[in-house]
C-alpha cells in the first residue's frame, strides 16, 4: 500500500472515486443494520441480516486497504471480527447494535474528511479499541449438542464449522437426519451432483456434501448430508440417482437429552414452516443476456453524462442541465445496482471445485505413492460461475502437482520428522474484488539448484549463472521449463506450470509461488470475482487512457521523484520494501502515431511478484471504475500486454491492458511469454 | 484464424456476372469492393492506436459494444498518407466474426457490374498475397477492384 496512507491521498480522481464507492458500500452496510435492528426487535432469527452486513464489512476491508486508507481498513477489520462473531451466534444486544451503529457513523464521518481532504484520524482508533473489547466478550453461543445423533466420525470431522453449526440448529428443531447415498456417472457428474441435490433441496436441507472412495465400474459415489421433516426413500429421486439412505437420527427425540435450555419445543409446536426462498434454475445464458444489455445501457448513459456535462461547463448557470444532472447520476446509480444485482446473481461458491479437487487427490496419492489428506478453507468464498470453471484445470493441476512432487513418500517424511500423512489445503478468502486462493503443501518444496540446473540444461539461463530464490520462483513458469516429459527432474514442481500461468491471465489473475526447501511450497492465485465487470483504475499515460484491472495491481504508488535513480538502462525506485525497477508504457505500447514522449510520470502500479515485480509508470490516475472487456479482432488479439479493450461511453475505446504479461514481456527480453 | 468464409465473394448476388460494388477513393484512384461482406460505413475518427507489426493497422475503434480493427488502405497499397485533417471514411466488414474497418478518404458509389475483371500487373514493392482482383470500366475510367480475402489472408 502507498507509505503515505491516508493523509494526503492521491489527489483528484482515485479519492473522489473513492470516497464514492466507499460511501455506496457503507449505504449498503446501514440497510443492512437497519434490516438486522429490525429482525432483532421482531424477536426472528437475523443470521442473514448479520451474513449481509458481514460480507459488506469485508469489501469495503478489502478495498480501503487496496487503494490505501489503512484506517479505514484497520475499522473495518475490528468490525468484522465482531460480525463474524455474531455469526457463530454471539449474543446480539442493543450495546453491540449501538456499537456497530457509530462504527458506520464514524465511516461516514472520516470519509467526508478524505473527500473535503482534511486530515482525519482521531475518531477511528477509539472505535476500533471498543470493537475490540466488545468482540472479546461475545462468545459463540452454545448450540444443541449432536448427542444421540450417530453421525460416523470422518463425516463429522469433514463438517465446516458453518455446517455443523447448521446441522445443530435443525437438528435443534427436531429435523431427521439421513446420509443419502448418490449414484453419479462420472461424465456427467456436476449435472446429477446438481439434479440430485436440487431435488433433495424440495424435501429438506442439504448439509454437506461428501466425497466417497471412488466406487466401483468408474462411477463415482457421494453422500448427501440431508435434514428433513418426512422420513425420505429412494424414489424421491428421478433415475436411480440415489442408490441408499441411512437414518442417522429420527425426528426431535432424543435430541434434547443432556442438553438443558435447547430441550427445543416439540416437532409439532414447530408448525410454521420456515419461510422458504423460492429457488429457480435458469441458463447462465440469461443473465449474460441482461448483463450485457445492462452494460451497453451504461455506456449510452455514460455518454449523455459526458454530454450534460460538457454543456454544464460551458454554461455552468444552465437550467435544464440543473435539472438533469442529479436524476442522470441517479440512474447511473440504479443502473449500477442492477449490474451488480445480476453479476450477485452469477456468483456461486468455491466449495464445487474445492470438491472436484478433493475427488481427486485420494487416488493421485495412491498413485504417486503418497499418503495425504486435502484441507479446505472458504469454500463458501463467493466467485463467478465462469470464472470457477476456469479455475477447476489450474486447481487440479496444482494438486496433482503438489502430491505428485511436493509431499514425499511416508519414509522419507518420517526420515524427516514429518507427520507420515502429508497435508494439501486450499484455503480461499475474498480480497476486495478478487479471490485469492492458496493452494500449499507441507513437502520437501522447490530446490533452488535443482531449477538452476534444470533452466541451465534448457538453456533458459547461462551456463554457471547463479540465481536468486526470486528469478527461481520465475524461472519455473517459463514456458519450456517442463517440456522434459513426465520424468519430473525437478524435485519440487515444474509440470506445466506455463500453462498454469497462461489460463490464470485468461482470467485477469496472476500466481504467485513461495517455497521453503523441506518445509513446503505455497501458490496464491488471485482471480476476480467476475469477468463481466472487472474493476479497473483508469490511468492516463503518454496523453491516451488505460484501463488496468484493480486485480493485477499489487500496490500504487506515488512517486517521489528524489528516489528515482537508473541502472543499466532500467530506472530503479528506490522503495522501501526494497529497489523497484519501473517501466515506461511508452517503451512497450507505443504505436507508430506520434506520441507525446515521457510525460510527468507521477504514479506507478506495481505488479508481478518477486523477480518480476515491476512498476510500471503512468502520468495520472482518473479514477476506479467497472469496466467491461471486449475483446479484440483477431488480428490484434494476441498482443503482449493488452487483454481487450473497452468503451467508456466518450470518444474512442480504451484498452485493457494486462500488466503480468507486461512486466513478463520486458523481464523476458522480449515481447513473448 | 480461419480462412476468411467464402461467402465475401461469390455469394449473395443474383445472376452469376452480376456483383454489387461499393466504390471509394484513395487519392485519386477510384476503388472497388464487392458489397457482400461490407456491414456498414462510418465516419473516422477518436482511433484508439494499438501496435502491430504491420504498420497499415491503425487501431481499434468501438462500434456498438464491438471493437472494430482499423486497417489504413492508404498505408496498406503504399500510398502517401492522407493530409492532416482531412476526412476520412471507414468501410466496416465482417469475416469469421470479427469487424474489419477499411479507412478510405471518401466512399463515392454503389455500382453494379457484370464485367469479368481484366488482370491487373503485380504493382512493385508489395508484400503478401496481391491485392487485387483486377480493374473493370467504370464511367470513362477504369476501377481497380480489391481482393478481400487476399488482403484478410496477408494480414494473418
Amino acid at each position: 500500500m502507498p507509505d503515505e496512507g491516508g493523509s494526503p491521498p492521491d489527489r483528484d480522481g482515485s479519492r473522489r472515486e473513492f470516497v464514492s464507492e466507499a460511501e455506496e458500500i457503507l449505504e449498503r452496510l446501514s440497510d443492512g443494520l437497519r434490516e438486522l435492528e429490525r429482525v432483532f426487535a421482531a424477536g426472528t432469527p437475523h443470521l442473514e441480516a448479520v451474513n449481509t452486513i458481514f460480507r459488506e464489512t469485508h469489501s469495503l476491508k478489502g478495498f480501503a486497504g487496496l487503494l490505501g486508507f489503512p484506517d479505514i481498513a484497520s475499522l473495518a477489520h475490528e468490525l468484522e471480527d465482531l460480525l463474524s462473531r455474531l455469526r457463530l451466534g454471539g449474543a446480539l444486544d442493543g450495546t453491540i447494535l449501538d456499537l456497530v451503529h457509530e462504527s458506520l457513523d464514524a465511516l461516514f464521518e472520516v470519509l467526508g474528511c478524505v473527500r473535503s481532504g482534511a486530515p482525519a484520524r482521531g475518531d477511528l482508533g477509539t472505535v476500533s479499541d471498543r470493537l475490540r473489547r466488545a468482540t472479546a466478550t461475545l462468545v459463540p453461543s452454545p448450540v444443541s449438542s449432536l448427542d444421540g445423533v450417530d453421525l460416523p466420525p470422518g463425516v463429522l470431522a469433514s463438517l465446516t464449522e458453518f455446517e455443523e453449526r447448521r446441522l445443530r440448529e435443525l437438528r435443534g428443531r427436531g429435523r431427521r437426519l439421513a446420509l443419502v447415498r448418490l449414484r453419479v456417472d462420472t461424465q456427467r457428474l456436476e449435472d446429477d451432483l446438481a439434479e440430485a441435490t436440487r431435488r433433495t433441496g424440495e424435501m429438506g436441507e442439504v448439509i454437506a456434501t461428501l466425497p466417497m472412495a471412488a466406487g466401483p465400474d468408474g462411477g463415482v459415489a457421494l453422500e448427501l448430508l440431508v435434514t428433513s421433516e418426512r422420513p425420505l426413500r429412494p424414489d424421491d429421486w428421478p433415475r436411480g440417482l440415489v442408490s441408499g439412505i441411512r437414518e442417522i437420527a429420527a425426528p426431535g427425540g432424543h435430541v434434547a437429552a443432556g442438553t438443558p435450555g435447547s430441550g427445543g419445543p416439540p416437532v409439532a409446536a414447530m408448525g410454521e414452516p420456515e419461510a422458504q426462498s423460492g429457488t429457480l434454475r435458469i441458463p447462465v445464458s440469461r443473465l449474460d443476456d441482461v448483463l450485457v444489455r445492462a452494460g451497453d445501457l451504461s455506456i449510452a448513459v455514460a455518454a449523455l453524462e459526458g454530454g450534460v456535462r460538457a454543456i454544464s461547463e460551458r454554461d455552468p448557470e444552465d437550467r435544464l442541465m440543473r435539472v438533469v444532472d442529479p436524476l442522470l447520476r441517479a440512474i447511473a446509480t440504479r443502473l449500477k445496482a442492477l449490474q451488480r444485482g445480476v453479476i450477485d446473481a452469477r456468483l456461486v461458491p468455491l466449495e464445487q471445485v474445492f470438491r472436484k479437487v478433493g475427488r481427486l487427490v485420494a487416488r493421485t496419492a495412491r498413485a504417486a505413492g503418497k499418503e495425504a489428506d486435502l484441507h479446505t478453507l472458504g469454500a463458501d468464498t463467493e466467485i463467478d460461475k465462469a470464472v470457477m470453471d476456469a479455475l477447476a484445470p489450474p486447481l487440479m493441476h496444482l494438486t496433482t502437482n503438489a502430491l505428485d512432487h511436493g509431499i514425499e513418500p511416508p519414509e522419507e517424511r518420517q526420515r524427516a520428522g514429518k507427520a507420515r500423512r502429508g497435508r494439501v489445503v486450499l484455503s480461499a478468502c475474498r480480497r476486495g474484488p478478487s479471490v485469492v486462493i492458496d493452494v500449499i503443501d507441507d513437502g520437501r518444496g522447490i530446490a533452488l539448484e535443482a531449477v538452476r540446473a534444470a533452466a541451465e540444461t534448457r538453456a533458459l539461463i547461462a551456463p554457471g549463472k547463479e540465481i536468486t530464490r526470486d528469478e527461481a520462483w520465475d524461472l519455473i513458469f517459463r514456458p519450456g521449463f517442463s517440456t522434459a516429459g513426465r520424468v519430473s527432474v525437478v524435485s519440487g514442481r515444474g509440470v506445466g506450470l506455463d500453462v498454469v500461468r497462461r489460463s490464470l491471465r485468461r482470467l485477469k489473475g496472476a500466481i504467485e509461488v513461495r517455497s521453503v526447501e523441506g518445509q513446503g511450497t505455497t501458490f496464491t492465485l488471485t482471480v476476480p470475482i467476475s469477468l463481466a465487470l472487472v474493476p479497473a483504475i483508469i490511468v492516463r499515460s503518454m496523453g491516451r487512457r488505460f484501463a488496468i484491472p484493480v486485480g493485477s495491481i499489487r500496490e500504487n504508488l506515488r512517486l517521489d521523484g528524489s528516489r528515482l535513480r537508473a541502472a543499466a538502462g532500467d530506472e530503479i525506485y528506490d522503495h522501501p520494501a526494497g529497489p523497484l525497477r519501473l517501466l515506461r508504457l511508452d517503451r512497450l505500447l507505443a504505436g507508430r502515431s506520434s506520441v507525446e514522449p515521457g510525460g510527468e510520470g507521477r504514479y506507478a502500479l506495481v505488479a508481478g511478484g518477486g523477480a518480476r515485480r515491476t512498476g510500471i509508470i503512468v502520468d495520472d490516475l482518473l479514477g476506479r471504475q467497472d469496466v467491461v472487456v471486449k475483446p479484440l479482432g483477431r488480428w490484434l488479439r494476441d498482443r503482449p500486454g493488452i487483454a481487450g479493450a473497452t468503451d467508456l461511453g466518450d470518444a474512442g475505446a480504451v484498452l485493457v491492458l494486462d500488466p503480468e504479461a507486461l512486466v513478463a514481456g520486458a523481464n523476458d527480453g522480449r515481447a513473448r511469454s | 484464424m480461419d480462412a476468411p468464409a467464402p461467402e465475401t465473394r461469390e455469394s449473395g448476388t443474383g445472376s452469376p456476372g452480376a456483383r454489387c460494388i461499393l466504390a471509394f477513393t484513395l487519392e485519386t484512384q477510384e476503388f472497388g469492393l464487392p458489397l457482400d461482406a461490407i456491414v456498414e460505413i462510418i465516419a473516422h475518427g477518436h482511433v484508439t492506436p494499438v501496435p502491430h507489426p504491420e504498420p497499415a493497422i491503425e487501431g481499434i475503434l468501438p462500434l456498438r459494444g464491438r471493437m472494430v480493427t482499423l486497417l489504413n488502405l492508404r498505408r496498406l497499397l503504399d500510398r502517401p498518407e492522407r493530409e492532416a485533417g482531412s476526412s476520412a471514411q471507414i468501410i466496416v466488414t465482417e469475416t469469421s466474426g470479427d469487424l474489419l474497418g477499411l479507412v478510405v478518404d471518401t466512399v463515392t458509389r454503389v455500382m453494379t457490374t457484370s464485367a469479368i475483371p481484366e488482370p491487373l500487373e503485380r504493382v512493385a514493392g508489395l508484400d503478401g498475397p496481391d491485392p487485387f482482383e483486377g480493374t473493370v470500366r467504370s464511367g470513362d475510367g477504369r476501377m481497380i477492384l480489391l481482393d478481400l480475402p487476399a488482403i484478410l489472408r496477408g494480414l494473418e
